[in-house]
């Protein structure tokens, strides 16, 4: 059950960090327009790099520095929280561009989209295993 | 009994990196069968949608327009760009001889707006004459269009009732279109009286690379379905030879391209999925075959302690049907997050008409996938399984084997 839980919360941070910096240099929104503005996608994409940044630090806090099984819980909670943040933040909560054929809706939103659900499933499967750990001990 | 029961799933999870590389290989197996009917699949829905968009037979366009290297994607696929030919030319084809339907459109490119980085095609027709746009429409919007309605293609991230503007004009948005896997998705419709004033529009504000051409007195493509004993060949000739500075061309001879690049990319995947088919039957044939070879004394024992030659081949048929499911599981699961989100990025890599089938038939290549993985699977088994229920016990215990 620990090695689980402990893998679990490896691909968790992984994950986290793919989120953070894939949407920044992988699957990436819109270049910026000829005259060197940016389309409304980018925003999209700041916010999911700030979000892929915040589940990155609680996800290494809660595999590297938590000893405690119910605030790992508690942690890999949270992280199902701010995935979800994450899952509707391109074109929900901040509009994409306006071609779907675009790089912001063929690559970014699918990819933040799949690894945001992802990290809910695991974050929710981390979060039962460290409860049943502490209850266990 | 118990134990029986259970023995096919401690067997697996005892050998765990034979149990791992078995369902690697049965998920490989689904997921080449799978994504490929789904890749073919959407192809072939895509043409198939291109050509029920055609409904012309000749297509008249400026003869400056055939040097145009994404001709046929601007008019079979409402790719971006726009020419212009004089309205007394469609006057001198409307009095040839063997036309029978007649309708000209408009084609312009709006600028880079507010939005997005990239233009839109902006396709105007007449609703009098039109007969290709119109029954298209029709199925998301039966009302006419009035003055600065504009019907969207699905791509488009905008809704009825929202507005958008080009070269400075707001358009309203009366409807959006069904999906069709082509350019037509990102392409934007409307009548000719609201795509003459957007070309007014885009000619005052310098945008528009034909300054000197009066919208009244322009058209850009002539659509034309052959009357009653005329053959389209005929009028094509008829057109090119008598009416000068234009190109006349048959719209199957235009969609041919596009059908023989998705002929070549379906002939590609099936070839793939015969050899990974061929490779994976041979594979899981021999990874069975030597797992029950070396399990040998395993099965002799359990013939010591009362199991039957039935029970024996069962086990082998259970842990073969067990491995299968989890390994279509596996294979099914990468696909459909890849093909499903990603259809736009392959639709535009691919550069064909792609659109997905509907949930209900993809369902069915699921079910149809996990069948051929179990069958195969169960096929490469079934030999082992024979092979194990006619093991002389006393001979392998002896290890005379």
């Amino acid at each position: 059950m620990k090695k689980i839980s402990l893998i679990l919360d490896a691909v968790l941070c992984v994950l986290s960090a793919l989120l953070c910096f894939g949407t920044k240099y992988l699957f990436h929104a819109c270049p910026p327009k000829e005259d060197g503005s940016w389309m409304a996608c980018h925003w999209a994409e700041q916010t999911v790099f700030g979000l892929g940044l915040v589940l990155l630090i609680l996800s290494l806090v809660m595999t590297c520095a938590i000893k405690d099984q119910k605030v790992k819980s508690g942690i890999a909670l949270s992280l199902e929280g701010i995935a979800a943040m994450a899952l509707v933040t391109p074109n929900y909560l901040i509009h994409l561009c306006m071609m779907t054929d675009m790089r912001c809706h063929a690559v970014m939103k699918p990819a933040v989209m799949i690894i945001s659900i992802i990290i809910i499933l695991c974050g929710a499967a981390a979060s039962v295993l460290h409860r049943k750990e502490e209850t266990e001990s | 009994m118990k134990i029986s029961r259970s023995l096919p799933f401690r067997n697996l999870a005892g050998k765990p990196v034979r149990t791992a590389v078995l369902i690697f290989l049965t998920a490989l197996l689904s997921l080449t069968v799978f994504g490929g009917t789904l890749m073919i699949t959407s192809l072939r829905t895509g043409l198939r949608s291109l050509e029920s968009r055609l409904g012309a037979d000749i297509m008249v366009v400026p003869y400056e327009a055939t040097t145009k290297s994404n001709l046929e994607n601007i008019v079979l696929q409402g790719a971006t760009g726009y020419f212009y030919m004089d309205h007394a030319r469609y006057e001198k084809i409307l009095s040839r001889e063997g036309i029978g339907q007649v309708s000209a459109q408009f084609f312009l490119a709006s600028a880079s707006s507010g939005c997005c980085s990239l233009a839109v095609q902006i396709i105007g027709f007449d609703p009098e004459t039109d007969f290709t746009i119109t029954p298209w429409i029709k199925k998301s919007y039966s009302q006419t269009l009035q003055k600065y309605d504009i019907v969207v293609g699905n791509d488009l991230n905008a809704f009825v009732g929202d507005t958008l503007s080009f070269y400075g004009t707001e358009c309203h948005v009366a409807a959006k279109l069904d999906k069709t896997g082509t350019s037509f998705d990102t392409a934007v419709f409307t009548n000719q009286e609201t795509i003459k004033a957007l070309i007014q529009s885009s000619i005052d504000l310098n945008m528009n690379t034909f300054r000197n051409i009066n919208p009244e007195q322009v058209v850009s493509c002539v659509l034309i379905n052959a009357a009653e004993g005329y053959t389209p060949e005929e009028i094509v000739n008829d057109i090119n030879i008598h009416i000068k500075k234009v190109k006349a061309i048959q719209t199957k001879e235009m969609i041919s391209g596009i059908s023989d690049s998705l002929q070549g990319v379906s002939r590609i995947i099936g070839i793939l999925i015969l050899i990974v088919w061929i490779l994976g039957i041979v594979i899981l044939l021999l990874a069975f075959t030597m797992s029950v070879s070396e399990r040998k004394k395993e099965f002799a024992v359990l013939r010591v302690i009362g199991a039957s030659r039935k029970k024996l081949a069962g086990i082998v048929m259970q842990e073969s049907l067990l491995i299968c499911l989890a390994g279509s599981a596996a294979g099914i699961l990468p696909g459909l997050l890849i093909l499903l989100p990603f259809h736009q990025l392959i639709e535009e890599q691919l550069n064909l008409p792609f659109l997905l089938p509907n949930s209900g038939a993809i369902l069915g290549y699921v079910i149809g996938a996990i069948l051929a993985s179990v069958l195969t699977g169960c096929t490469a088994a079934a030999a082992s399984a024979l092979r194990i229920s006619r093991i002389d016990t006393a001979l392998i215990l002896r290890g005379d084997n």
